[in-house]
């Protein structure tokens, strides 16, 4: 009698193990359609870090812009000053001593899967992630959180998993590494605008 | 009368002991067709000289060209990403039902590979920087990089704290643009998703059904993507596409210059004697020199290439001259035969001698595509002369009816003008010069090699654009690097490259592709060492201020103990499988010293080869090897040398044609310098440039300009021998002309040349001719 118990749970495990993607493929749509889009979108976020083997978490807080056929821009205040910026086909870091780092798509072509990743992650288009990720997750009372893990062997080198969570808005983005290490950002104060202004239009023109 | 019974028998033995020959020649070709066709050649380089002296730079291009024979590549680019899979996908199941499977995509990442040997591994800009970086800056990098949001290295950040390893490995990605991603080989190029297929050929790029099958399957895979995606582009490239195109296009002028000239050759023979029989033996001589022709060349050469049979048959026009001769000589005439036959057995001797003279000049270049030219050609002409010589007085019909055509000969000849030495045509020739000096002072040379083997154009451009988004190397240009042991080796490459960074930094060239890259020198890792042992005192601040047990410190010491990256675990490693070619270890085993490959990629502009020779130069072990230019300079000193050689034999022939001609010796060079001058000033005006074939082609013009003036004046007859110079120099034109039609500009060179040439010697020879009465030939 256990056995059979066993067996079928087992044959329900593997059938529920078929379907998922049907399902899932519905639970992306469903949270597309409740995310609010915007041609700019600012915000203020916290981003919670931990290394592997360093006990003490790495908090630090900033500001984001993403903004529809520019890119997006996001600028750490405390405990370092630092921004990163991402255009379609570039990817830049930089501090007040200057710029650490810059990646042209031309170089790297991985630099425009990123760019596509993150300007869907932070502008809501979570549809567009179905291409590089395979997804599960659940819907519920206005919540929702889905998982992504990436179908590419190359891309799974960078991010283990991607978790996302929200209700209008996506609120919270759970990145994973593959070397262990994780980092947490919550996302407050999202504020939806048409156009972005002329100073800021700048900052992502040199 | 004794004599000529003597002559008959030895004539008789000859004929049999030639009959036996062919026979013989015959079963070899027979023998075994299959074999003979496998060693017909496609490859365009292999019509260009090899270096003997250096079988060290031969085993690289050798190597190399193994490495590009056996691979096609297909890039499938559209305007998103989506659409570039969907005609992917699409591609790959038209080829797959052809047959046609793709190299899987597989990626060996070099990651796991190379993080314990991250000590010693650092990027230039990184060693730079932390040769100079002040005490504070590594702690303030690092804690940069734990508090970014996105890090761009593979490995967690207590192991890559100040990111060096992330920076180097992005380093290596310089090497190839393409990325994993979905399954597929991806790149991104001026704004367009590009997939990239790889196709490894089951047999040599150089088999003719391999070819075919090839680009039926290209076709059909460009048709059907493009129905079902109209922005989609299909670009491909391979050795195995330029060896098609080359094949078909040399079978399909074959066709057209050997059924051209074979029809022009049978309608005029045909017309002008009309006789049956003098048909059959012009097929006879054309055959039995065609036999020879093939018999001898694979015997004495180990490939022969298609270019040189298109060459081969237009000597149809060439090869005919010697029965045309015979026939001439045998119209209406009704003297016994040996006694005619032996009369003009000088002449036939004479009319061998220079244009074989003339293909010897062809065999002397170290061009191994002229070579096969030049015995093709003369075993041809041999062949198809020795069976006029042997077989013909047994065949030749009773009596050859005098044309009507002769008639038109004679009166033809009556109104030709006739040099006179009178006042008004010296001035006449004075004012001729003036034009003529005018079209000399235009010629201009060209001695680049890529003018004469231009490839297909459209295929031409689809290589390029495949070499620019994959960022393919040369295979033309490169650094063959060589030393004592591996280690002097890759430190000559690591201070080679580093030079060949300041040229890409000043925009010379776009890339390169070494050993050195994928595997660092011991020296070079030792200094990385030692640099980042200088980090110990930053990590002890860093795991302070992070909060980490003082008993494990930050990327521990462990990766220091690790041993040094060598080059056996690099060529044993999975991903330095698609580079090993750039290591030369067939070196090692041939007790050579080890050497290596430095590849060039988007040279921008000529001039940097100078460049890169100085930078060669000034290295110990480091040779800049440029197939193009090498080839280009060798053309040119052998334009040099064959100009002298024209020159030495305007002035040899004059002095042996004296011993014949005496005073009237002018009569007979005249007509040959000026054909040749008439044809240098016309190419001045026409723009084209003077190169080693085209004087090549001067050299067989001149040949045949002799032969034509010789019978001339040589026979008293001069209608019966106009007509068949006529005869002659128009189905030599016809080939020629032919030839010059060719889409191969060596050819199209060769046959140009040679037509103007001939055709000034056919109207300028009877200019200088004496002024007999002409004989009518009825007379006769």
């Amino acid at each position: 009698m256990k056995v059979l118990f066993w067996f079928c749970a087992l044959i329900f495990l593997v059938c529920s193990g078929l379907t998922p993607r049907a399902r899932a493929e519905d639970i992306l749509q469903d949270i597309h359609a409740r995310l609010r889009l915007a041609p700019v979108i600012r915000g203020e976020f916290t981003q919670n870090r931990e290394l592997a083997r360093i006990k003490k978490p790495l908090v630090a807080q900033g500001r984001f812009i993403v903004a529809r056929d520019y890119g997006m821009i996001w600028e750490t205040h405390a405990p370092f000053a630092q921004s990163f910026r991402l255009t379609e086909s570039e990817m830049m870091q930089s501090n007040d001593q200057g710029v650490m780092m810059r990646l042209s798509a031309g170089q790297e072509p991985m630099v425009r899967v990123f760019s596509n990743i993150l300007f869907a992650v932070f502008s809501g288009n979570v549809a567009a992630l179905a291409r590089y990720f395979h997804y599960s997750g659940e819907a519920r009372e206005g919540r929702w959180h889905v998982r992504f893990v990436p179908k590419d062997a190359g891309l799974a080198r960078m991010l283990q998993s991607l978790l996302l969570s929200g209700a209008r808005n996506v609120e919270t983005v759970e990145m994973q590494s593959a070397a262990g290490d994780t980092t947490r950002i919550d996302i407050r104060a999202q504020f939806y605008e048409d156009a972005l202004s002329a100073d800021d239009r700048k900052r992502f023109d040199d | 009368m004794i004599d000529s019974e003597k002559f008959a028998l030895w004539h008789r033995r000859a004929a049999l002991c030639w009959l036996v020959f062919l026979v013989a020649a015959i079963s070899f070709l027979l023998g075994d067709v299959q074999a003979l066709k496998l060693r017909v050649d496609s490859d365009l380089l292999a019509l260009l000289p090899q270096k003997e002296k250096n079988p060290q730079e031969e085993a690289a291009l050798r190597a190399l060209s193994l490495e590009g024979e056996r691979q096609w590549v297909l890039l499938v680019s559209a305007p998103t990403e989506d659409a570039a899979r969907k005609a992917t996908a699409l591609t790959r199941k038209t080829l797959e039902a052809l047959s046609f499977f793709p190299q899987d995509a597989a990626e060996h990442s070099p990651i796991d590979f190379y993080a314990p040997y991250r000590s010693g591994l650092l990027t230039d800009a990184d060693r730079q920087w932390l040769a100079r970086a002040a005490p504070e800056e590594p702690v303030t990098r690092a804690l940069t990089l734990a508090y970014a949001p996105f890090s761009s290295s593979p490995l967690s950040w207590e192991n890559d704290p100040f990111g060096f390893f992330g920076n180097w490995l992005q380093g290596l990605g310089e090497s190839s643009p393409l990325r994993l991603s979905g399954g597929e080989l991806m790149t991104e190029f001026m704004g367009k998703s590009v997939v990239a297929l790889f196709y490894s050929l089951p047999g040599s790029a150089f088999d003719a059904n391999i070819q075919s099958g090839v680009t039926e399957a290209l076709a059909e895979a460009r048709d059907v993507v493009r129905q079902a995606f109209p922005d989609a582009r299909l670009l491909s490239a391979g050795v195995v596409l330029h060896a098609a195109a080359a094949s078909r296009q040399a079978q399909k002028e074959m066709r057209l210059i050997g059924l051209g000239g074979l029809a022009g050759t049978l309608l005029l023979i045909g017309l002008i004697f009309q006789s049956a029989r003098a048909l059959q033996l012009i097929v006879l001589s054309l055959a039995t020199g065609s036999v020879v022709a093939l018999a001898a060349s694979f015997f004495l050469l180990d490939r022969l290439h298609l270019l040189t049979l298109v060459f081969g048959v237009s000597l149809i026009g060439v090869a005919v001259d010697y029965a045309i001769l015979v026939f001439a000589q045998h119209l209406g005439r009704r003297e016994s035969l040996w006694p005619r036959f032996r009369r003009i057995l000088p002449t036939l001797l004479a009319a061998l001698t220079t244009p074989m003279l003339a293909y010897l000049c062809l065999a002397i270049t170290p061009f191994p595509g002229l070579k096969q030219m030049a015995v093709f050609a003369a075993f041809g002409i041999l062949g198809a002369w020795a069976s006029v010589l042997l077989f013909y007085p047994y065949l030749l019909p009773e009596q050859l009816q005098v044309p009507k055509s002769a008639g038109y000969a004679t009166r033809l000849l009556e109104y030709w003008p006739r040099w006179r030495g009178s006042r008004a045509q010296w001035i006449l020739a004075l004012l001729l010069l003036l034009p003529v000096l005018v079209g000399l002072t235009r010629l201009s040379v060209e001695d680049d090699i890529r003018s004469l083997f231009s490839g297909a154009a459209r295929l031409m451009e689809e290589q390029r654009q495949v070499s620019e988004i994959l960022r393919l190397s040369s295979p033309a240009q490169m650094f063959i690097v060589s030393a004592p042991d591996t280690e002097t080796l890759l430190q000559r490459e690591e201070n080679l490259t580093a030079r060949l960074r300041q040229l890409i930094a000043e925009g010379k060239m776009s890339g390169f592709e070494a050993a050195s890259r994928w595997l660092p020198s011991q020296a070079r890792q030792r200094e990385a060492r030692a640099l980042q042992s200088k980090l110990t005192e930053s990590r002890r601040r860093l795991a302070q201020t992070l909060g980490l047990a003082p008993d494990a410190p930050l990327d521990s010491d462990d990766t220091h103990s690790v041993p040094l990256l060598t080059p056996k675990d690099w060529l044993g490693a999975p991903h330095s499988q698609p580079l090993r070619f750039l290591w030369l270890a067939s070196a090692e085993e041939n007790h050579m010293p080890p050497s290596s490959l430095v590849l060039l990629r988007g040279l921008t502009s000529p001039n940097t080869t100078g460049l890169l020779q100085a930078i060669a130069d000034a290295r110990e072990g480091v040779r800049f090897v440029d197939k193009t230019s090498e080839v280009s300079s060798l053309m040119q000193r052998y334009r040099y040398l064959l100009t002298k050689i024209l020159a030495l034999v305007c002035f040899l022939v004059p002095l042996a044609l004296a011993l014949f001609f005496r005073r009237q010796v002018w009569r007979v060079i005249m007509p040959v310098f000026l054909s040749g001058l008439f044809t240098l000033a016309l190419m001045g005006y026409l723009a084209l440039p003077v190169q080693m074939l085209s004087l090549l082609a001067l050299f067989l013009t001149l040949g045949m300009g002799v032969d034509y003036a010789v019978f001339l004046q040589a026979q008293q007859k001069e209608a019966h021998t106009l007509l068949a110079t006529t005869l002659a120099a128009l189905l030599t034109l016809l080939s020629f002309g032919l030839l010059a039609l060719s889409g191969t500009p060596a050819l199209a060179t060769l046959g140009l040349t040679a037509t103007l040439g001939i055709s000034f010697s056919w109207m300028l020879t009877p200019c200088f001719c004496r002024q007999a009465d002409p004989v009518a030939l009825r007379d006769s």
